[in-house]
Parts: structure tokens; sequence; C-alpha cells
């Protein structure tokens, strides 16, 4: 393993008086692709609030090349280059494909490049190129998670969390998706994935975690995971079977608790 | 009759323009913090009592004060946030709302104790000048460069949100704010930067109308119901919706004055009675996207 | 047990409030009446605060009462102490429809609502001459205002019934209803409360004090006007007494009523009643109140009484 750029130690978080997650550890190295899996309610979400500062640490610390920025407020780690695509994709939907992927640069480091990194986003997703003018909320839902996993590029990150890019695809754009992830971890970022669909990112990763009830129950190399009894009763089938109605279910509860994106 | 009708449509029309500049900044703020500022009023206050010592003891013309009347306000709201709203952010709405209740009384009565109830205005020579464009229909040139300005200030807000950076990191924290510190946009400097900006164009309305109303220590009250009737009316984070509502009550108020006996008397109290209207029948306002479950 | 005490408390207020008056200085006994009329409208607004509902039209209760009470006084000479029950009837009428027909607003919105209610009063006050005089105002005919005695006792009784009111709803099973109305409607609606009911109920019952509170002032001055019978300084200290004495508490409002009051008198020795000190004092007390001290003196009196675990807020939205 490389040098741990991503490392959380022990952390602990939750909502209002609910602890959602604790005793999480795990590292991420410079230039790999670590995923988390787990069950719906597992606090991998949670995790990745934690790690883009969205919500308060309750316990633990969390380091970033080294550094402690577990108070770190979430603006400069966008600064310091960890973007998130958050689940759900928040895009801003009264604001046009093409505002939504500028103000992906807007931290001071990423302003610099705009033009370049906005050229090797629209090649990596075309579609968005086509749809620049229009407001963001009108795109169909796969296009919508394009649209959050370009902005989150077009912050040039150095740590890319990507919470469930799949969420709500098309087989077909499951694929295209992950092509491209697989595209972007080549150019050499460093990407923390959670997914549902197990197969699809062990596929790319080289480690994972797998979290139950808001702790690590297991970890190890992709493929170990893959071959893992446990990983394969838990989800992997789970996920053949089960995987469509879920996604609707899920997909359903999303829009229901958050109507339009608006207000956090 | 018809140069009835024509001479409610040019005053409803001049009015109209004011009515924008004084709740844009209202609706602005709320947009951005989700924030009622029950101050505005006084802050617009306290821009007219700045124009008119400009007036008075330097002899500045209002419309040449305006700006740093309208700098000052921007100061003035900046650090009015930081040192108040600031720190309750996370507490309960009631909170808010008693706070800066408070904070109007504290500006209202810190004037009277200044400035007396004494009724004062801004008196440049086109305060008194009006054009005929015809033998009954009367344009008050003070109303006209009001509107003018009211105009150029709006046009200038709508542009910087649409296209400059801040602007575009503007709206983004008014859509989703979690999603705009995901973008790297410090979002509590953004509510103070708001704040600011919407005190300036409080300030500035004011420096506006110290030559078009009486300035007293207690206009705030009625300007901040004005603006709030407009900002339901439009749908409170729309700027374009506040524009609609602000000729909207404009006209509504210009017509009773003109059409009911006793007119001007009821004019005061139509922002209250559409204000109660449009809660009821359509709390979202024209083009509003806030529940209102805030 | 407690209850008993609490019974016990009431009467012996009550019997405090129908004797003391007739050893008080007249002065002393002016105050109480105006203390009592504070607490009245401060109690009443806290019960609705109570439930989460934010009133700034206290005034249009408050207006309503003197008004009615006045212009029925005047019409049909009934005595002070019968012109409060068509008072109460109008202020809950009007209370109830003021929730009823805000249904669905919550929090700033209600808030909103209540203002321009109040205010619209008040420009239907000023310009509906032939009913209410007008700007010039309507004179309680002298005859038949009671003496100062039966004045302060009657408004006193008042006020401990508004207080031993509340004090019941706060042991009442209604206490957490109202709690949990604070935090969410839908909550209390897994309570097996009508949430909609309980808005229009608390209302109505917060309406009914509050236009006490005008009946009492229209007998005490003896003339009412639009501008001060719908003063907006009526919702003002309306929302400071509770605030300073401790927000959604019994005695909170009661404690901040005296406070202000007193304090209001200090300020109007020491600066000569200049006009405006008195509101920027209620102001600073606001801003302060809010930013320093949100449980208010009723909150710091327990908490120094037991120390209390202030847990680690976690604020649930991201910053
Ligand atoms: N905004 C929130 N407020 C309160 N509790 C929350 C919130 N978000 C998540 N939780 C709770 O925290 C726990 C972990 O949730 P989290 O969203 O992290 O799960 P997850 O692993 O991402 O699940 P999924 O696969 O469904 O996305 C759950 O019990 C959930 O109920
Ligand atoms: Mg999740």
């Amino acid at each position: 393993m490389t040098a741990a750029m991503l490392e959380l130690d022990n952390i602990r978080a939750g909502y209002n008086d609910a602890i959602a997650v604790e005793n999480i550890s795990l590292t991420v190295g410079q230039s790999e692709v670590v995923c988390l899996l787990g069950a719906n309610g597992a606090g991998k979400t949670t995790t990745m609030r934690v790690v883009t500062g969205l919500i308060p640490l309750l316990g633990g610390t969390i380091r970033y090349n080294g550094e402690d920025i577990s108070q770190m407020p979430p603006h400069e780690r966008v600064t310091a280059g960890i973007c998130l695509s958050p689940e759900g994709r928040q895009v801003f939907p009264d604001l046009t494909v093409m505002e939504n992927l500028s103000l992906g640069s807007f931290n001071r480091r990423a302003r610099r490049n705009r033009a370049q990194t906005l050229d090797q986003v629209l090649t990596l997703f075309p579609k968005l190129a086509e749809r620049s003018g229009q407001a963001a909320g009108l795109m169909s839902g796969g296009e919508q998670q394009m649209l959050a996993i370009g902005r989150a590029l077009m912050g040039q990150p150095k740590l890319l969390a990507l919470d469930e890019p799949s969420l709500g695809l098309s087989p077909k754009m499951v694929s295209t998706v992950f092509e491209s992830i697989q595209t972007i971890a080549r150019s050499g970022i460093t990407i923390l994935l959670v997914e549902q669909n197990t197969r699809a990112a062990l596929s790319i990763a080289q480690r994972g975690y797998v979290l139950s009830a808001g702790r690590v129950v297991h970890e190890g190399t992709a493929a170990d995971l893959a071959q893992s009894e446990m990983v394969q009763k838990a989800f992997v089938g789970a996920a053949f079977t089960k995987q469509s109605v879920r996604k609707s279910r899920r997909e359903r509860r999303l829009a229901e608790s958050n109507p339009g994106g608006a207000g956090a | 009759m018809a140069s009835l009708i024509f001479q409610i449509v040019v005053d409803s029309l001049l009015l109209g323009g004011v009515y924008t500049l004084m709740a844009v900044g209202l609706s602005l703020a709320f947009g951005v913090t989700r924030i009622i500022n029950f101050a505005h009023g006084d802050i617009v206050m306290y821009g007219a009592y700045a124009a008119f010592f400009a007036f008075v003891s330097l002899n500045i013309d209002p419309l040449l004060s305006l700006l740093f009347v309208a700098i000052l306000g921007a100061i003035g709201g900046y650090l009015l946030f930081k040192l108040t709203l600031d720190r309750i952010l996370d507490a309960p709405g009631i909170n808010q709302v008693l706070l800066t209740f408070g904070l109007g009384l504290v500006l209202q009565n810190v004037a009277v104790i200044l400035w007396t109830g004494d009724e004062r205005s801004t008196t440049p020579s086109y305060a008194f000048d009006s054009w005929f464009l015809s033998d009954d229909i009367v344009v008050a040139k003070g109303r006209l460069i009001a509107f003018g300005l009211a105009v150029a200030f709006v046009v200038l807000l709508l542009a910087w949100l649409r296209w400059s950076e801040l602007g575009r990191a503007t709206r983004a924290v008014s859509q989703n704010r979690a999603a705009a510190s995901l973008m790297g946009i410090n979002v509590r400097a953004m509510y103070a930067l708001s704040f600011g900006l919407s005190s300036s164009f409080g300030t500035a309305t004011g420096a506006i109308m110290s030559f078009l109303l009486p300035i007293t220590p207690f206009m705030g009250f009625p300007i901040l119901v004005k603006a709030f009737a407009i900002i339901i009316l439009g749908g409170l984070d729309s700027i374009v919706g506040t524009v609609i509502g602000a000729f909207l009550l404009a006209t509504a108020e210009t017509t009773i004055a003109y059409v009911v006996p006793q007119g001007i008397g009821w004019a005061e109290g139509v922002a209250f009675f559409l204000l109660v209207i449009v809660l009821i029948v359509r709390p979202t306002g024209i083009l509003g996207t806030v529940g209102r479950d805030a | 047990m407690i209850a008993v005490r609490g019974w016990i408390i009431i009467l012996g207020s009550l019997v405090v409030a129908l004797v003391a008056p007739h050893f008080l200085p007249p002065g002393f006994s002016d105050w109480l009446t105006r203390l009592s009329t504070l607490i009245l409208v401060a109690a009443s607004w806290n019960m609705m605060a109570n439930a989460g509902l934010i009133s700034l039209g206290h005034s249009g209760f408050w207006g309503l009462g003197a008004y009615s009470a006045a212009l029925l006084a005047n019409a049909f000479h009934i005595p002070f102490w019968l012109s409060i029950v068509p008072a109460m009837l109008l202020g809950a009428f009007f209370g109830a429809c003021l929730a009823y027909i805000t249904g669905r607003l919550r929090g700033l919105f209600f808030a909103i609502a209540t203002l321009a209610t109040s205010e619209a009063l008040r420009v239907v006050a000023l310009m509906v001459p032939k009913l209410t005089g007008g700007a010039e105002g309507v004179f309680v005919f002298d005859q038949i205002r009671p003496d100062r005695i039966t004045m302060t006792s009657f408004s006193l009784c008042l006020a401990v019934a508004t207080v031993a009111t509340s004090y019941f709803l706060s042991r009442s099973r209604y206490q957490y209803a109202l709690r949990a109305m604070r935090d969410s409607e839908s909550a209390v609606q897994m309570l097996g409360v009508n949430p909609a009911r309980f808005r229009i109920g608390v209302t109505a019952l917060s309406g009914a004090i509050a236009s006490c509170a005008g009946v009492i002032t229209a007998w005490f001055t003896g003339y009412i006007d639009p501008g001060s019978a719908f003063d907006l300084k009526i919702t003002i200290s309306a929302q400071i007494a509770p605030l300073f004495g401790g927000l959604y508490t019994v005695t909170g409002p009661v404690v901040g009523s005296i406070a202000i009051l007193a304090l209001s008198e200090l300020t109007r020795l020491y600066f000569n009643y200049s006009g405006g000190v008195g509101l920027l004092v209620y102001g600073c007390i606001l801003v302060f109140g809010v930013l320093m001290m949100p449980s208010g003196l009723v909150g710091l009196w327990k908490r120094r009484r037991k120390p209390v675990v202030t847990d680690a807020a976690v604020p649930a939205r991201a910053k």
C-alpha cells in the first residue's frame, strides 16, 4: 500500500442524538480506489459526510495527507482537494448544467484551470455538453448523476468521493459511469467509492471495507472481498435479485426526503 | 376617465420601481439565509437620515451621496450580521425572528433619541418639479428619477447574480446550502455577504426616499410591512417575483388612493390586507419555490 | 400533591388580589393594574409560543378587546365586569379565525400573517369612524367607570386566573402535544392529537386572554384610539416579558413582566422619559436575551440551583 492519503481513526458521528457510525477506521492510499460496501443504513453516506465535513465529527480524527482536518469546515476541505459527488446527486436544480459545472470549480485552486478541466469533463461526459444550457433540475436522473460526478471533477479533486454513482441508472449507463470512474482513476485521482452495486464496485476497486450497523465488519483487497462468503451472501446475492426493486424504492425515498434538493 | 386611468398607470409604475428596490434586499437576504430581517425597514430609515445629513450639513445631493450611503449600508449590514445573527444560525427560527425584531427596535429608538420624532426631508430642486404630459397627467420629477435609479440597481443586481462568480455562488447557496459547501463555497461568508448587500440596497432605498417621503425614525415599520407584502406576493426568494409583487402593490395602492373615497388612508392598509389574502390563498406567492415550513 | 399546592397558591393569590389594593398607595395600585395587563398579554403570548406559534399580532387582540368593551359599554351601559365577556368571546373568535385561515402557515409566515392582521385591524379602526370614532378615538362614559381599587383587584384576579390557566395547561396531557408541536406537527399527529384543532384552540385561548388586557386598559384609561389600542409596543412587550423571564415556562412571563415594568420605571426616572429610551431598552433585552440567555431569568435561577448539563449541541444541518 502506498502512503495514506486519507486516514480515519476511530471516528464517530451521527445526527442529533442518534449515533450513526462508530469506531470506524480506514485508510485510502495515494492513487488508490477504495470502496465502502454495506446494506442500507449501514452508515456509508454518513462516513462520506464526515469525510467532507458536512456533519461534525463527534470523536476520533480524520487525517488528510498527514494533516489533521477533523475540525476543518467543508469548503476548506474542497480547496484542499476533497470533492464529493453526494448521494441523491444534489445538483442545483434551477441553475443550468454549465453553471453547475462552473460552480464545481469555485474553489481557488480549480478556478485557475477551469476551461481546461471543463474540456476534460465534457470529453468524459459528452451528454453534458449537449445539455449545457438546460436547467439541471429538468434533466433525467442519469444525466443528473453524470452532472454530479462532473461537477465534483471540476473541483480538480485529489481525493474524489463518490456516493452511489450508479444509483438510479440503467444497466447500460451503469457500465458507462463505471468506465468513466476507471478513466478518472487511471489519471491518478484517488477515489473513495460507496456502492450498492458490489460486483461493479469490486471490479474497479483495489481494496474495500464492509460496513454494518455503523461499524467496519470486514476489510480486504477487492479480490478477497469478492471471494468472501460473507460479502457474497450479504450483498452480492441481494444485489442480483432485489437490486431493481430496492433501487426504485430508494429513489422514491430520496425524492420525498429532498424535494427539489433545496434546504439541507 | 381615460386620463385618470393613465395617471394611475404612470403613478403605479413610478411607485413600483421604488418598491422593488425597497423589497429586493429583503428577498435577497432571505433567499440565501432563510432569515427574514425584521430590521430591514429601519436600515432603510438610516439610509434616509444619512442622505439627509449629507444634504444639510455637507450640501451633497442625495443622488450623489447615494453611493456612499450604499457602501456604508453594506458595511453596517455585514457587521450587524457578524455580531448577532451569525451566532444563532443553528438556533430555532423563533430566536431569529425575535433577534431581528429586537435589532429593529434598537435601531429605531437610537434614531428617536438622536434625532427626535421630527419630520425632515432633503429638498433638492427636482423634488418639487413635475412635468405635465397632458393637461391633467402629471409626472413628478423626483419619482421619475427614483424610478430610473431603482431600475438601474435592480438590473445591476440581476446581472451580478447571473454572471458573476459570487452571484452564481449566491444562487447556489439559496438552492442547496449543503451542496454549495461541497463546491468550496463558504456558506457562512455568503450569508454575511448577502446581508451586507441587502442592507446596502436598504440604505440606497432610504437615500432615494429622502426626497420622496418625510424622514422620521418611524418610517421603517410601514416600509417593512410593505416589503413583506411584496416579497410574499412574489414568492420570497425570487427577484423577478419581487419585481412583480412590487408593481402589484404599487398598482393596488395607487388605484385605491385615486378611486376609493378617503383612499389615501385606506391605501396605507393595502399592504396588510394583501399580505393576509396572499398568505391564505396562495402561500407560495406568485413565483415562489419556498415551502412555507420555514 | 403538587396540584393541591398549586390550588393553595392560586387561592392565596386571589385573596391577596382582593384585599391588598385597599391598603396600597394609588400610584402602586395603578402600577399593579398595568402589571396585570402585561402579565395577561405576556402569558397568553407565551401559550402560543409554547405551541411553536410566534405571534406578532397580540396588539390586535388587545385592540379588539379594548374597542369592543368601550363601544358596548357606551352603547348599552353594561358594567365593566360584564364587558369582559363579549370581549373575550370576540378575541377567542378572532383567534380561532386567525388560526383557521392561516392553517398551512408555519413559523415565520404565521408571524408575518399575525402582524399584518393586527395592522389591518388598526387601519379599519382608523378608517371606519362611524363605528370607532376614527382617529379621534372613543371615550368611555365616566359614570360607569369603576373606582381604582375595584379596577386593581379585578385586573389582579384576571392575571392570577391566567397564570393558573397556563399552570394547569402545563400539567395537563396537552403539554406534551404543545411541546411536540413546537418541534414538528407530524410528531403531534402521532400522539393522536389533531394539530389543526389544537392550533385553533391555543390561539383562541390566547386571543381571549389578550383581549381581556385590552378591556382593562380601556376602562382604566377611559379613552382609546387606534394608535394606542393597536400599538405595536403591546406586541413587543408581550414577547419581551416571556423572553426575559423564561420562554415556555409558567413563571417566566410573570417574572419577566415584573422585571421589565420595574426596569421601565427606572429608566423613566433616570432619563426623564425622553422618548425612545424605554423601547431601546426593550430592544436591547430582545437582542441580548436571544444571544446570551435564551432561557431567561427563570433559567438563570434554575441553573444556579441545580447545574444543568448542557448537551453538546449537534447542529442537524450542515454548516
Ligand atoms: N439526515 C439524517 N438525519 C437523521 N438520521 C440520519 C440521517 N441520515 C442518515 N441517518 C441515519 O443514519 C444511519 C446511517 O445512514 P446512512 O445514510 O449513512 O446509511 P447508508 O449506508 O448510506 O445507507 P444507504 O445505502 O441506504 O444509502 C441510518 O440509521 C439513518 O437512519
Ligand atoms: Mg447512503
